[in-house]
C-alpha cells in the first residue's frame, strides 16, 4: 500500500468503509461460502486498514487492497484453524448451514439452498463469479484481488457458470 | 403454509439469489471496527486467539495431569476485604487472591469484582472467551526473555511475542492469563472472535467471576520464578481500570517445555530466514504467523512442507505484502529442542 500521510484519516476511513464494505463482505462470502465466517472476515480486513490509517494513501482506491488482504486472511485462518483443530474453520462448506443472522427465517433457507449449490465450486470459482458478475469488478482487478491472471479470472468464471449449470 | 421456493438451478437466477440475500448483510457500525484505543478489534482478536490457543494448551495439560473433576472456587475466608480496589470514572474493580506465593504448577485463584458506581450506563465489548468479564493476567518485568537481537530481528522478535500475548504492549512479561473456573479441566472449543457482543454497563450494575491459573507452561508463555504482579483490567468504548496485586512465584515442578521466545530465537539463527526478513522494509509486514504441528488434539495434518518431518513442530514466521500478493516466509522449529528444521518461503 502507498504510503503517504494525510489529514482527517479517520474520516476517510468512514468513507471507505460505508463504500466498501459491501463488496468486501461478498467477496469473503464467495471466498468461504460462510455467513458468520464472512462477517469477521471483512470486519477483521477493516480493522487492519483503520489501524494503518494513518500511512494510507487515501487517494488511491481501497478496494483491491481491502480485497486481497481478505483473501490472505481467509487463508491464513483456514490453514491455521486446520493446523491447529483439524476443522476447516469455516461452517459452511458442502454440507451447508452456518449462521446468517441478518437473514430471516425465509430467506436462511433460501440461502441455505443458494449455499449448497455454489459450494460445488472452489473457493477461486466462487470468488470470480462473484467479483466479476455481482460487485462488478473488471478481470483486471479481479485478477489483482485472486493473485490470479485477468486470463485465469475469465476461465475460472466461464468454469463456474458451467458447473452451477450442470448441477 | 407458505413454502419457500427452491433456488432454480439456472447460473443467473442462482447469481441473482445469491446478490439479492447477500445485498441484506448488516452492515456493522465502524465503531466496532474500530474497537477502543488497543482494546479495539485486532486486540481482541489476537488475544482471542491466543485464548483459544491458551485453552488448548492449558485443556490439554490439565487432562494429562489428571485434574479433579471439582471446580475451584473462591476461598471460603478470603481476606477481610479484596486484596487490591481501584476505581476509575466510576467503575470499581476489586481483586481477590487466595494466595501471595504461588509455587510453580499450583494454581491460583483470584475472584474479580466488578460494579459501576457511577451515574452514568457504558457500553462494553465482550465476549464468550473464557476470561470473564475482566482480564486477569500474570505479568513481570524482565523484557523480551531468551536472547538478546538488534536492529528488524528484535522488532520481529517482539512482534510475536506481542501478537502472541506472551509480552504485553508495554514490554512486560505475560507469564499467564487467567480463565473462568467453570472451564477449568478440558478443551473448549470456542471461537472466541466470532462470539463477541456489546452490552450496556447500567449504573450499580456488578459483575463477578472466579478465575483461575495454574502455574505451568502453557500458550508459549512459561512462569519462572521471582516478584510478579497479578493485575485484573475491565475495559469499556473509553477507558480502563486495573487492579493490581504483588505476587512471588517460587519453585515447585520442573518446568520442560520451551517458551515462544525460544522458538522465536531458533527461527531468527536461520540465516535464510535473515535474509528473507531483510529483504523488504518493515512497512511491508503485515501479521506473524505462528503455528504447532501436531494440532491440539495430537493430530498430524498431511501437509506438503512437513512432508520428512515427524513433528512436534511450531512454524514461526511471517506474512508480508509484495505488490499485490503476500509472502510467507517461516522456519519450522522442533519443539522440544528449540532447533530449527526447515524453512518455508511462499510463494
Amino acid at each position: 500500500m502507498p504510503e503517504r500521510r494525510q489529514a482527517d484519516p479517520d474520516d476517510r476511513f468512514e468513507d471507505e468503509f460505508a463504500r466498501c464494505w459491501l463488496p468486501v463482505f461478498r467477496f469473503a462470502l464467495a471466498w468461504t461460502n460462510d455467513w458468520a465466517g464472512a462477517e469477521d472476515l471483512a470486519q477483521e480486513a477493516f480493522a487492519r486498514l483503520w489501524a494503518r490509517r494513518a500511512d494510507v494513501d487515501w487517494s488511491a482506491p481501497m478496494l483491491p487492497w481491502l480485497l486481497t488482504t481478505t483473501r490472505r486472511l481467509a487463508t491464513d485462518r483456514f490453514r491455521r484453524l486446520r493446523r491447529l483443530t483439524g476443522l476447516d474453520g469455516f461452517s459452511g462448506g458442502p454440507a451447508g448451514g452456518g449462521s446468517s443472522g441478518a437473514l430471516d427465517h425465509s430467506a436462511h433457507l433460501r440461502w441455505l439452498d443458494v449455499q449448497r449449490a455454489m459450494a460445488g465450486l472452489t473457493p477461486l470459482q466462487r470468488s470470480a463469479l462473484v467479483l466479476v458478475t455481482v460487485v462488478g469488478l473488471d478481470t483486471q482487478t479481479a485478477g489483482q484481488a485472486l493473485g490470479i491472471s485477468a486470463g485465469a479470472v475469465r476461465a475460472a468464471v466461464s468454469r463456474a457458470r458451467a458447473l452451477l449449470a450442470d448441477a | 403454509m407458505n413454502r419457500v421456493p427452491r433456488t432454480p438451478r439456472d447460473p443467473e437466477a442462482l447469481l441473482e439469489a445469491w446478490a439479492e440475500l447477500s445485498a441484506r448483510a448488516r452492515t456493522p457500525d465502524p465503531g466496532v471496527v474500530r474497537g477502543s484505543g488497543r482494546r479495539g478489534l485486532l486486540a481482541a482478536a489476537a488475544t482471542a486467539t491466543a485464548a483459544v490457543v491458551l485453552i488448548a494448551f492449558v485443556g490439554v495439560l490439565l487432562v494429562l495431569r489428571g485434574m479433579p473433576g471439582a471446580m475451584p472456587a473462591l476461598p471460603a475466608t478470603p481476606e477481610p476485604g479484596p486484596a487490591a480496589t481501584s476505581e476509575r470514572d466510576g467503575i470499581r474493580i476489586e481483586l481477590w487472591l487466595d494466595q501471595r506465593a504461588v509455587r510453580l504448577g499450583d494454581q491460583l485463584i483470584a475472584g474479580v469484582r466488578v460494579t459501576n458506581t457511577g451515574t452514568a450506563a457504558l457500553e462494553r465489548e465482550g465476549n464468550d472467551c473464557p476470561t470473564g468479564p475482566a482480564m486477569v493476567r500474570v505479568l513481570a518485568q524482565g523484557g523480551l526473555p531468551g536472547r538478546r537481537w538488534d536492529g528488524i530481528a528484535a522488532e520481529f522478535k517482539r512482534l510475536v511475542l506481542v501478537e502472541a500475548g506472551v509480552v504485553d504492549e508495554d514490554g512486560q512479561d505475560v507469564l499467564g492469563v487467567f480463565r473462568d473456573v467453570r472451564f477449568v479441566g478440558g478443551f473448549i472449543p470456542i471461537a472466541c472472535p466470532g462470539a463477541s457482543f456489546r452490552e450496556s454497563f447500567e449504573p450499580g450494575d456488578v459483575l463477578e467471576s472466579n478465575v483461575v491459573w495454574t502455574a505451568v507452561p502453557a500458550g508459549g508463555r512459561t512462569p519462572r520464578t521471582g516478584p510478579a504482579v497479578v493485575a485484573a483490567s475491565f475495559s469499556w468504548a473509553s477507558g480502563e481500570v486495573t487492579a493490581e496485586v504483588d505476587i512471588e512465584l517460587v519453585a515447585g515442578q520442573p518446568q520442560a517445555e520451551k517458551t515462544l521466545a525460544d522458538y522465536v530465537d531458533a527461527a531468527l539463527s536461520n540465516e535464510d530466514f535473515r535474509r528473507w526478513l531483510d529483504g523488504r522494509p518493515r512497512s511491508s509486514w503485515s501479521d506473524t504467523h505462528t503455528v504447532r504441528w501436531p494440532t491440539a488434539q495430537g493430530e498430524y495434518p498431511p501437509l506438503p512442507a512437513y512432508e520428512g518431518i515427524s513433528g512436534p513442530v511450531i512454524e514461526v514466521g511471517l506474512f508480508r505484502e509484495a505488490g499485490d500478493a503476500f509472502e510467507l516466509g517461516a522456519v519450522i522449529v522442533d519443539v522440544d529442542t528449540a532447533i530449527p528444521i526447515a524453512t518455508r518461503f511462499e510463494p
